[in-house]
């Protein structure tokens, strides 16, 4: 009695990885109707490769093969380089045998990008800490008093500071302000 | 440790704003008895007691200094800054070598 192989689902996974996860259903059923067991099943096969130019899709060459074994119904494949590729899945029986093969599905394995070229790099001075001060004129120096809050790493002026702070330009950042003060130059600890 | 308590006197008649200009803030900044200089506070009136502002600094000789800025929202000064000094010599008293007496022995 040829048992029968109903592989309803096979979904290729992680596409833009290289390992590829198939997921398959058992038919738990032979080719003549009556039930097998899910302990019936020894392992499967999943085979992959080109496809077929044919409907239905099936291997049309194959490049490879993995395992699961038991009752598992999904397996991963090894590291595949960017391509197209069918799986189909095969049911290994303890007692009957091996099944055709399932259904097949395409899937394909982008190619990553390209290394991009470095030109060149820049010390850019960001904060270290959250606080933003207004600085104010004490005798013989300066004062800060905190005013608000960016989040560490915002970019800072090297070119502009006062003592040991530097302005942090308030373009394209987000001060979150503690004070009903809002200063047109606000200064932080930069590194 | 010492703490430097500023209490800021507000005048009976109130300053006038430029056009557009909306009152911040008065900004406290201290510098404690050893020479160093506190972040500032900024006062609105709602403090407890209102217009107070308390440092934490630390002892030294130097007599503490507090300097008052009223600013506008933007940060601006407002009018003068007033600068007042502690009276007295600072967060330790000084000593020197005081002759209390002598006395003299001839051979």
């Amino acid at each position: 009695m040829k048992h029968l192989l109903c592989l309803l689902l096979l979904l290729p996974q992680l596409a833009l990885a290289t390992v590829v996860t198939v997921n398959w259903t058992p038919a738990l059923k032979f080719t003549d109707g009556t039930t097998e067991s899910a302990s019936d099943i020894g392992s499967s096969t999943v085979q992959y490769g080109t496809c077929s130019t044919t409907t239905p899709l099936s291997v049309a060459t194959i490049a490879g093969t993995f395992m699961a074994q038991g009752g598992l119904n999904h397996a991963q494949s090894p590291d595949l380089p960017p391509g197209t590729y069918c799986f189909q899945v095969i049911t290994n029986s303890l007692t009957q045998g091996s099944s055709d093969p399932s259904n097949a599905v395409k899937d394909v394995i982008a190619a990553n990008p390209g290394a991009p070229a470095l030109t060149s790099t820049s010390n850019q001075l960001v904060t270290t800490g959250t606080a933003v001060y207004l600085a104010t004129q004490v005798p013989d120096g300066w004062a800060f008093t905190q005013v608000g809050t960016v989040p560490i790493g915002t970019p800072c002026d090297a070119t502009q500071g006062v003592n040991t702070m530097n302005v942090v330009p308030q373009k394209n950042i987000t001060v979150t302000w503690q004070t009903a003060v809002q200063p047109l130059s606000i200064l932080a600890l930069c590194h | 440790m010492t703490t430097i308590t500023v209490t800021v006197t507000k005048a009976t008649t109130p300053g006038v704003l430029a056009l557009g200009a909306t009152f911040g803030g008065t900004n406290v900044v201290v510098k404690d008895n050893s020479g160093a200089v506190l972040n500032g506070k900024i006062l609105n009136g709602t403090e407890t007691p209102p217009w107070t502002a308390v440092f934490t600094g630390t002892a030294g000789p130097n007599e503490a200094q507090a300097t008052i800025t009223d600013i506008d929202s933007k940060g601006a000064t407002l009018g003068t800054p007033i600068v007042i000094t502690e009276t007295g010599t600072g967060g330790i008293p000084q000593t020197f070598p005081q002759s209390a007496g002598a006395s003299i022995t001839v051979v």
